[in-house]
This record gives C-alpha cells, sequence and structure tokens, in this order.
C-alpha cells in the first residue's frame, strides 16, 4: 500500500512538472538538426542517383567495349588484293599494306578474292608510291604489266568461296542490276613521278554512289569492305581503285556487289554468299540462392515502436530465385537481355502465445490451464519480375565473362504469412494494407563466368545483387521495409 | 493562436506555427526528456530529436485519441529508449548487498520537491530508471515494458523492485541529512 501511495505521488508531482528550458536553443538545435536530416536525406537520394549511375556507366562501357572489340577485329590482308588490269597498263602487285579488306567480324563471309592469279607478263618496273586514302597513307609496290590488251579484274575468285546459296546476276554495264548493286566509291588517279614516285590522288566522293544506287537499297547498305587496286596505264601514269564492296539485303538476303563501272569486266556469273549473322540468340535457365538484407524502421515514433516488435519477431532466411532468359548477343560482345524472375523470399516469424486447456477434475469440477507456447511460423513472400538489361561478354578459350545489369519491373508480388501488429496481436500480412501490391523497379547487377559445353550449350555462374531503393511498404505506412539481395546464381545457358 | 491553429500550422510545415510548439511545449517535454536521458544522451538533445520527429509525423496525429501532450510525451520515451536502447539493461549491475528494505511513512515523500524527485530519478542507474519511468509515470505493463526494451517480464519487475529499493535508501539518506542539518 506505502508503495502505491509513493509512486501516486511522485507520479501526480512529475506528470505536469516543467522544468525552465531555454527556447531559443531548443529552436536552434532542431534547426541544424532538422538541416542535417534533409542533408542526410539529400544524400540518400543522392545515393540512390548514384546506382542509377553506375548502371548507366555499366552499360556505356559494354558497349564501348564491345565498339573498341569490333576494331581490333579488322585484320589487314596484305596482298591479297593483286588484280590483272587492261592491256597496257600496268598490273600492280598491291603488295603489303595497300590492299586492306576490311573484314569488319564477318569471319566466313568475307570476300576472299586475294589470290588471284595473272598470267600477265610483268615487267620488271617496280615503283613504290605514296598514296592517300582517306586519312591513310600508303606505300605500295607496282609492277607495271603492259602486256594485257583487256581489262579483266579478277577481284573475285569464284573457287575461293565457299558460298551457300549461288545466284545468276545478268549484268548490264551502265544498269543497276537486279539483286546486286555496285559503286565506286574512291577511284584515286595518280601521275607519277619519276623520281619522287610521290603521286597526287584525287577522290570521287561517295555521293555518286547515291546517285547510282536507288535510295531504298541505300538504305539497306550493311557494310562495307575496301579493297584498292593500283593501275597503271600506257603513259606510265597509275591509277588507284579502291573499291567498295557492299553487302546489300535483298529480300532476305545479302549481296555482294562490285564497282558499277567494272560491271562489265565482271564474270557474267557471281556468286554470292549469305552473310553470316550480326546477333546470336541465347536462352538461359538459372537458379539462385540470396542473403536476404531486411532492414525495418519507423517513419516516426509515432506511440509504440512498431519496427522494433517487428524486427524482435521476424528472421529473413534464404530467398531463392527461378529465372528464365532471353538474351541477343552481338558477336562483339555486348548483349540486351530480358526474361522472368520468380522469388521466393522466406522468413521465420516468432513469437510466444498462450494456448488454454480445460482439464476435468475430481467432482465434476473444471479447470483450464492456460499455458505460455513459444511458436515459429514460416512466411513466404513472392516477387515476379521482368528483367530490362545490358551487359557484355568476352570469352577466354572456353570461358567466358561476363558483367551485366538490368532495371527489373515488378509485375506480381504477394506477401503471405503472419507477423504482428501495432498492439502486438498476431495477424495475416496478407491482409496488411502497409504492403504494396507492387514494388519499385529493382536494380540488378552481376558479374558471371560461364563455361563452354560445346555445341552452344554453357553453364553459368553469377555473383549477384539486386537493389530494391524504395520500402515494400506504401508511404502513408508509419514503417519502412527494406530489403536487399545479395547472392549466387548458378545456370544453364544455350547460344544459337 | 490556439492549439488547433499551432497543430494546423505543424502539419502545412508553418516554421512559425513550430517555434510556438517549441515555445508551448518545452518544458513539459524537458522534464519527461530528463527523466529518461538525463546523462548519456543529454536531455536537450533529446528533446530536440523529439520535435523534429514531432514535426515529421504531426500530420499522423488523431486528437480523438488524446491529447497532443501525451501524444508528444510519448514520441519524446521512444525516441529516447530508442537512443539508449543499446545499453542493455540486463547487463547492468547495481550492488543491493548494504541496502535493505526500508519502508518509510508516506510523508516523508510528500515533504520533498518536484525537482527533488527528478533529481532522484535521475540518479538511478539507466536500467532501473527506465522501468521505473515506464511503469511508476508512464503506467506501462510490464510485458509492454519487456517488450520496449526487450527484456524479460521477470527482468522488469526485478529492475523495478531494485530502483524501488535505492530510491527509498537516497530518500532515507536526504532525511537523514535534513535532520542532521536542523540538529546543527
Amino acid at each position: 500500500m506505502g508503495e502505491d501511495r509513493i509512486e501516486k505521488m511522485i507520479r501526480e508531482r512529475l506528470e505536469f512538472h516543467r522544468t525552465p528550458t531555454d527556447v531559443d536553443k531548443i529552436w536552434e538545435g532542431i534547426e541544424k538538426k532538422r538541416d542535417g536530416v534533409s542533408n542526410a536525406k539529400e544524400a540518400s537520394n543522392k545515393g540512390s542517383l548514384w546506382i542509377v549511375l553506375l548502371f548507366v556507366v555499366i552499360s556505356t562501357l559494354a558497349v564501348s567495349l564491345s565498339i573498341y572489340k569490333s576494331k581490333d577485329n579488322v585484320k589487314y590482308e596484305g596482298s591479297a588484293q593483286s588484280s590483272s588490269v587492261l592491256p597496257d597498263i600496268a598490273d600492280i602487285n598491291s603488295s603489303t599494306k595497300t590492299d586492306k579488306l576490311r573484314d569488319k567480324g564477318k569471319g566466313d563471309s568475307s570476300i576472299t578474292q586475294g589470290k588471284a592469279k595473272t598470267n600477265s607478263k610483268r615487267e620488271n618496273t617496280s615503283t613504290t608510291i605514296a598514296m592517300m586514302d582517306g586519312t591513310t597513307q600508303q606505300k605500295s609496290k607496282i609492277n607495271a604489266d603492259n602486256s594485257k590488251d583487256e581489262f579483266r579484274p579478277t577481284l573475285v575468285n569464284n573457287e575461293q568461296i565457299k558460298t551457300s546459296e549461288k545466284e545468276q546476276i545478268k549484268i548490264n554495264n551502265n544498269t543497276i542490276v537486279n539483286d546486286a548493286k555496285v559503286e565506286i566509291d574512291n577511284v584515286v588517279s595518280m601521275s607519277r613521278s619519276t623520281n619522287t614516285e610521290n603521286v597526287e590522288l584525287t577522290t570521287l566522293h561517295k555521293n555518286r554512289v547515291q546517285k547510282e544506287i536507288a535510295s531504298n537499297d541505300l538504305s539497306r547498305l550493311k557494310d562495307v569492305n575496301k579493297i584498292t587496286q593500283i593501275t597503271a596505264d600506257k603513259n606510265k601514269s597509275v591509277q588507284q581503285i579502291s573499291t567498295s564492296l557492299f553487302l546489300l539485303e535483298n529480300k532476305s538476303r545479302d549481296r555482294l556487289a562490285w564497282n558499277k563501272p567494272l560491271l562489265s569486266y565482271l564474270p557474267k556469273e557471281i556468286i554470292v554468299q549469305k552473310e553470316k549473322a550480326q546477333w546470336n540468340h541465347m536462352v538461359a535457365f538459372s537458379t539462385g540462392v540470396y542473403y536476404n538484407y531486411k532492414n525495418l524502421s519507423n517513419i516516426a515514433e509515432v506511440e509504440i515502436d512498431y519496427a522494433n516488435i517487428r524486427s524482435a519477431t521476424e528472421t529473413p532466411l534464404e530467398t531463392l530465385e527461378f529465372s528464365l532468359q532471353y538474351a541477343l548477343q552481338s558477336i562483339q560482345g555486348y548483349y540486351f537481355f530480358t526474361g522472368i524472375n520468380y522469388l521466393r523470399i522466406t522468413e521465420r516469424f516468432d513469437y510466444s502465445g498462450e494456448s488454454s486447456e480445460i482439464l476435468a477434475g475430481q467432482n465434476f469440477t473444471l479447470s483450464q490451464l492456460t499455458k505460455t507456447v513459444e511458436k515459429k511460423i514460416y512466411n513466404n513472400s513472392t516477387i515476379v519480375d521482368l528483367p530490362l538489361g545490358v551487359g557484355f561478354r568476352f570469352h577466354h578459350g572456353k570461358w567466358g565473362f561476363r558483367i551485366g545489369a538490368s532495371a527489373n519491373v515488378n509485375l506480381l508480388t504477394t506477401i503471405e504469412g503472419q507477423q504482428l501488429d501495432r498492439n502486438e496481436q498476431v495477424v495475416n500480412r496478407s491482409g496488411s494494407s502497409d504492403y504494396k501490391r507492387k514494388l519499385s523497379i529493382a536494380f540488378v547487377s552481376d558479374i558471371g563466368i560461364d563455361y563452354s559445353l560445346g555445341k552452344g550449350w554453357s553453364i553459368s555462374l553469377d555473383p549477384t545483387v539486386r537493389y530494391y531503393g524504395k520500402s515494400f511498404t506504401i508511404d502513408e505506412s508509419d514503417i519502412v521495409e527494406q530489403h536487399q539481395f545479395l547472392g549466387l546464381k548458378t545456370g544453364i545457358r544455350l547460344l544459337f | 493562436m490556439t492549439v488547433r491553429e499551432i497543430i494546423e500550422g505543424c502539419i502545412n510545415d508553418d516554421r512559425v506555427c513550430q517555434k510556438q510548439l517549441v515555445q508551448k511545449y518545452s518544458s513539459l517535454l524537458m522534464t519527461v526528456a530528463r527523466r529518461y536521458a538525463p546523462n548519456t544522451y543529454g536531455p536537450s538533445d533529446l528533446l530536440q530529436d523529439s520535435f523534429i520527429k514531432i514535426f515529421g509525423a504531426i500530420k499522423t496525429y488523431d486528437a480523438e485519441k488524446g491529447s497532443i501532450e501525451t501524444w508528444m510525451r510519448r514520441i519524446v520515451i521512444n525516441t529516447a529508449l530508442k537512443k539508449l536502447k543499446r545499453k542493455y539493461i540486463a547487463n547492468e549491475v547495481y550492488t543491493l548487498d548494504n541496502i535493505k528494505p526500508i519502508y518509510s511513512e508516506p510523508k516523508v515523500y510528500e515533504k520533498f520537491h518536484e525537482e527533488e524527485i527528478m533529481e532522484l530519478i535521475e540518479g538511478l542507474p539507466e536500467g532501473y530508471r527506465q522501468v521505473f519511468n515506464l511503469y511508476v509515470i508512464e503506467g506501462y505493463s510490464h510485458k509492454e515494458i519487456g517488450n520496449l526494451l526487450q527484456i524479460e517480464e521477470s527482468s522488469s519487475r526485478s529492475n523495478l523492485s531494485r530502483a524501488r529499493i535505492i530510491l527509498r535508501k537516497k530518500i532515507m539518506q536526504e532525511k537523514k541529512q535534513e535532520i542532521w542539518a536542523k540538529i546543527v
């Protein structure tokens, strides 16, 4: 009794007791701290911005690397384009650096006319000339050949082109013929200096090409490969003919075409080769296990510390992911992917409950026995999302290395199980109005390796980070629930 | 400016109204802050943090559920407990070897001034003080205290009991000094 009275007295006397306070000092402190909070929020926003920027940088890096790699793939094929020329025109064996067949990574589809032979008699005239072709300076040895009377470029060595498809094309001299389109990119006239071997170059503008090729065909221009021929006439004037080879798409095929002025000299049968695909397709199936970093916090300290109540009773367990992915992968290595991901988040909910039991005693007496029991419930939530991503892959032997990032658009979220409400009563989570029906975009980044098993199949391993910038709860809720995931994915991939 | 107008102004993020709220309730809430964070955290800091949270959450205040004073008092208490939570109460040891329960007359306490009672409470070890404050002054049950402080209910009871003993001993010491002063 004494205790109750003492404590009642203390309560009454302190309940409305006011401590003299320097209000201005308190207000000043509030202003300072509030500025600090807003700065912290800005920093947090900046953090999210940095993640987006990182995503953009990774994407840019991937594309840049692929472009850089594609440039590296350009192959220089020394004297591959030696040609026989007109009568009285010297055959110029444009050895070494002059003739460049820019492959641009087409592999088998590259044009292989390099080893064409001439039966012409060759004079011993061998001159080195300097030429300018666009931005490059080149030197070539010229072997004059005056013995032939006809101009017959042997740029195409039919036998050397292994084709999957052949088609005869009628060629008229000044007509753009059916499928094949031709043009002169550069015709360089060179006046030969007796002593210096330097030549002056003139270039026909590419506009000429555009005039001669129908605009709709031009729009389908796929690629350019340059071949340089160097010729000399009777008067010892030297010509360099840079021939651009255009692969024009016609219907479903790409065509190989030659310079229009050279049409009349082309064989009546042109063998065309189907271009190898620039893009490959990839499908992958993977499974992953994530560690779930869950963070609960109150937006405001209103009456009860709800985040604390929840944190004390909820323990994140493993999160599993199953994903099916489709990627469009360029031969340069960069790829774009999409697909569907299924995440299953498991958490344990521990709480103390009471169980009552009615016991029948002697003489028909009944008694109620109440026991406290510890209960464990496993809560499951599911997330289904659609990734839109970009990445870059390079390989070394059978090993492939990838870096990729994606923005995952949430399609479906279900939160199930049980949790404590603010009054510490057990409630169903599926009925909770705190949770969003659709989550914000998740940023996913992975650095993976894969090992080729042959025939397009490979196995992969990807350490992955899945970042949710925003809460799983709605804005109106006074609790913030954030999840971040760090895990490892493994799967099988098929490239075709 | 009425309390209602001040609250509405605060909801609209009006700085003038916010300052009015601080002026009006600082001294009342400072008492609460002193009881929960006399030394470790600092009552002024606690009060400032609490007001920032009050401004952020004032739109959720429902006048039908209780007075603004009660609502703000709870925010101050929750802020204090959250900040002090890391100091786990169960780890605190306070020797009671030489303390014997003293059942003195309530009249002894009635002679104490509020500030003296505040000083006595401030002098309690932190864990005991929190339980004493929550149970005696705020009226929480031991179960609620257990959840708030993440301790067992039995620990809450034990801490309260020890807080009472310490408090009584201090009061008796004060009383003896007072009597001794009169004699001298």
